[in-house]
């Protein structure tokens, strides 16, 4: 009776509702750069390449010579000990970003602040100049100590080869992974039920979920949430990133920043780029559109 | 794909085994659109025409024209279209108000800008977010007004019994209910559309097609910035959408999408029909061109543009293909600042500067006389022409007696205005004949005289015949063609290229694929790319050769002498986007 009872319903943990990456720590290397505590990772690359260390009130920056090593990059994500896991993404041009060097994971010592390559994620076809992107988002969960990142590594026009990877830090494996899923940002969050990841779809505004187990690997239990594109004034771009945070009042809140992408090099100048905020529904377990914003900041 | 356990780990091993195989899950996505194929863009047809097809646009221009003219400068919902006295009261005490005029009008020419009240009705509990404040106690009317020029609404809460405004709210990029009037124009401009047409009065249409329903679905023109919406035709199985753009009074194009359960629904826009229907008809395909004697294949590029090849003019091969490799941007007072810019395909391509649409053809006319005719391709770069956007536009021009020109421009705006636009250009010439070797000369003040290795020149240290000839390439026929820079003398304001040109045997691997981008964006010198194919150099007798043409142009936005360069200006209350392109690019003139 019990082997049947399980058949078919994955354990699905039992998290804590709420923010999923609130454990990141910052790296024990700021400190030794002189740049206070007070500091953003900046990744704008507007004069430089990379990513670097920012000042906001004083526009004061440091950057590690390791950290324009993977050329342009876009996501990334800190974990428990304050390890920095980047992307590298291409912007204006491919050379500095080779195609076949996109499918890739960098990690940011949080000791030294050295940046090395990290993991090599396993891709239908590797990218190409038609399609030159591979690692897209990434999103740490501290319950499962997971680092989930996105890639769009050999898609091509009619056929989505796309995968969203669970990557066990502690042992640097891909644990589980998302197949023919075209995915830009991805992010996790505690629901009153259970674990999920959203993903924004690089094929359309559509944002979807997955549930996670209790390992924090895929189920077969994904749902389209909603689109951009149907929000009041809402947009055709698709989610780059997810954020999660619990307000004052106890609010949990999701913020989705966006880009105009298709499968073509990114870099623009828009002014116009606009952030989606969100409000938990513990009730209905979704999320509930509080309005768009303009976008600021990484 | 890992189940956690938490059980006996006996049992686990059971468990596992009787549910399945290890592997990870995939979720499927409705990423495949049946219907994708079915986008397309329609056709231009100059504003008269519609306004002749379809009286109700005729009648809304007039009244727009009107309203440009009024002052406030806002079309208001007539006594037909706003029967109700309070509601008329209502929209009277909002136009009246300061705050709710306040962007009516441009800021710095004070030129009346197109505005437009879109809804005037009761104010609801929804529009308070649950504090009405001082509309709790009063009779408060909602006036929603639309700013084409900003593409941004306004909204007025109106006390009618107290005759006074008591809010005013803006927000930018963000497009109202539609008015009836504009409800029903839309649904007569997708109606009268030739392409509309010839679907729905199509007799052989299936079964599922010979009834249908009209819809209006919200859609947006996120690139014109425009007020756009899609008056629908749901069929049994599927729905055709038509995006029509009320800011422009026209259709924007047309698109089929599935009524069926599986997936989220589709939203076709304008940057979808752009997208889908360039990519599919001029980047997935080759296309030919015959005019005027001339014969040419065309296709859009990921990443070289617009790549012309096989051109031949009355049976004869003149070029084996010509593109545009890069185009590098470099600013004076920011050392090593600037950008190398692809230009190509808007979807799965290394360009970062893309096509909205494919090739157009126009004839050129001089003194009254058509002497030929042009293939011109634009690229932008979505939020053109804000600062740090670019927008480039190539040029073809064939002529009937035998001269072509290799022409581009950039149409600003650019990251300032120190700014120095180098487009690296690729010319594989068949001076005569496909695949015939090629003898290059250049003129020395006094006569021709042969190169015989491959080198670089800048055309300001060059001599130019009489004619105004830099170079002639000829075969061993002593057909070919002369090399005409432009030095101003095109009659397309052009102020001259100052080109770096450079003469290298032809090698496949050098450049005739799409490739990425070449050379830096910021080296002043000749050291734009090309310059690796000649080094070392090689000799050039009896070879075929590629002519590089890297033209040098200076932006500038000093107003009254603007050079590569954009501005927004207001035309009939509308953004319009002014342009200073600066072209630049050599005419080859047949050797008789």
């Amino acid at each position: 009776m019990v082997l049947l009872a399980g058949c078919g319903k994955p354990d699905m943990g039992n998290f804590k509702p709420g923010v999923a990456d609130a454990c990141r720590a910052m790296p024990a290397f700021i400190s030794k750069t002189g740049m206070g505590a007070q500091v953003a990772i900046d990744t704008q690359q507007q004069g430089y390449m990379g990513l670097r260390l920012l000042q906001p009130q004083s526009g004061k920056s440091w950057q590690h010579p390791s950290w324009d090593d993977a050329g342009h990059v876009g996501a990334f994500a800190r974990d428990r000990d304050g390890n920095i896991y980047v992307a590298p993404t291409p912007d204006v041009s491919l050379a500095e970003n080779p195609p076949a060097l996109q499918n890739r994971i960098y990690r940011i010592d949080a000791q030294t602040g050295e940046m090395a390559l990290w993991l090599e994620l396993p891709a239908v076809a590797p990218p190409s100049p038609s399609n030159p992107f591979g690692t897209m988002g990434l999103f740490y969960d501290c319950d499962t100590n997971s680092l989930y990142a996105s890639s769009l590594a050999g898609s091509e026009p009619k056929q989505a080869n796309g995968r969203i990877y669970r990557v066990d830090v502690a042992t640097q494996k891909v644990m589980s992974q998302l197949e023919n899923t075209d995915a830009i940002g991805v992010g996790v969050f505690n629901g009153v039920e259970h674990k999920r990841l959203y993903f924004g779809s690089a094929r359309s505004s559509d944002v979807y979920s997955v549930a996670l187990d209790a390992a924090g690997d895929f189920t077969a239990d994904a749902r389209h949430e909603f689109a951009l594109a149907t929000l009041p004034d809402g947009n055709t771009t698709s989610a780059r990133k997810f954020s999660f945070k619990q307000e004052r009042d106890g609010q949990y809140v999701m913020q989705v920043k966006e880009v105009e992408f298709g499968f073509r090099l990114l870099a623009e100048n828009n002014p116009h780029r606009r952030m989606y905020r969100f409000a938990y529904q513990p009730g209905q377990g979704d999320w509930q559109f509080s309005g768009a914003f303009p976008e600021v900041g990484e | 794909m890992k189940f956690h356990s938490g059980i006996i780990l006996c049992l686990a091993f059971l468990w596992l085994g009787g549910c399945g195989d290890d592997k990870p899950k995939s979720v499927t996505l409705p990423v495949i659109d049946k219907f994708a194929d079915t986008s397309a863009l329609a056709k231009a047809v100059p504003g008269e025409q519609w306004h002749s097809d379809i009286p109700q646009l005729a009648d809304y221009w007039q009244r727009v024209q009107a309203a440009l003219q009024a002052n406030p400068p806002i079309l208001m919902l007539n006594a037909q279209e706003l029967p109700d006295a309070k509601a008329q009261l209502a929209q009277q005490l909002a136009v009246a108000n300061a705050k709710f005029l306040q962007f009516t009008r441009d800021e710095k020419t004070h030129e009346a800008l197109r505005n437009e009240i879109m809804t005037v009705r009761k104010a609801l509990p929804a529009d308070f977010n649950g504090n009405a404040g001082p509309c709790a106690q009063a009779e408060c009317w909602r006036v929603e007004m639309y700013d084409h020029f900003h593409n941004a609404s306004t909204i007025a809460f109106v006390d009618v019994g107290q005759q006074q405004v008591l809010g005013v709210s803006r927000q930018n990029y963000t497009q109202p209910d539609l008015s009836p009037r504009l409800v029903a124009l839309a649904s007569a401009i997708a109606g009268a559309a030739p392409e509309v047409q010839a679907i729905l009065q199509d007799r052989n249409r299936q079964p599922d097609k010979k009834d249908f329903k009209t819809a209006l679905q919200d859609s947006m023109c996120e690139r014109s910035h425009h007020l756009c919406v899609a008056p629908t035709y749901v069929f049994e199985n599927d729905a055709l959408w038509a995006i029509v753009d009320l800011t422009a009074g026209k259709l924007v194009g047309t698109r089929w999408t599935d009524l069926g359960a599986s997936g989220p629904k589709t939203v076709v826009t304008e940057r979808s029909l752009e997208n889908e229907t360039t990519f599919r008809n001029f980047c997935e395909k080759v296309n030919s061109l015959s005019q005027d004697g001339w014969n040419m294949e065309y296709v859009i590029t990921g990443s070289d543009g617009l790549q012309l090849s096989k051109v031949t003019f009355n049976g004869k091969q003149v070029l084996k293909n010509a593109k545009v490799m890069d185009w590098h941007v470099s600013y004076s007072t920011r050392e090593g600042f600037g950008y190398s810019d692809a230009i190509g395909c808007p979807l799965f391509s290394s360009a970062v500067v893309i096509a909205y649409n494919g090739p157009k053809t126009e004839p050129i006319v001089k003194d009254g006389q058509e002497v030929g005719f042009a293939v011109v391709q634009d690229f932008r770069q979505p939020p053109w022409p804000t600062p740090c956007n670019y927008r480039y536009v190539q040029r073809f021009e064939f002529y009937k007696d035998g001269r072509f020109r290799v022409a581009q421009a950039d149409f600003g705006r650019g990251c300032g205005t120190d700014g120095t636009y180098r487009p690296v250009v690729r010319i594989d010439l068949d001076a005569a004949g496909a695949g015939s070797t090629d003898t290059v000369a250049e003129w020395n003040g006094a006569d021709w005289t042969a190169w015989d290795k491959e080198q670089w020149r800048l055309q300001d240290d060059a001599k130019f015949s009489g004619e105004g000839y830099q170079y002639r390439v000829t075969g061993k026929d002593g057909k070919g063609f002369y090399v005409e820079p432009g030095r101003g003398q095109f009659g397309d304001a052009g102020r001259g290229d100052h080109a770096f040109t450079y003469f290298s045997a032809y090698k496949p691997e050098e450049g005739e694929q799409d490739t990425v981008t070449m050379g830096s964006c910021c080296n002043k010198d000749y050291q734009q790319g090309p310059e690796h194919f000649i080094e070392p150099a090689e000799p050039l007798k009896d070879k075929d050769v590629v002519l590089w043409y890297v033209p040098q142009m200076k932006n500038d936005g000093n107003p009254g002498s603007e050079y590569c360069w954009a501005d927004t200006r207001v035309k009939n209350g509308v953004q319009n986007i002014e342009v200073w392109p600066c072209w630049s690019g050599p005419m080859f003139v047949p050797v008789k």
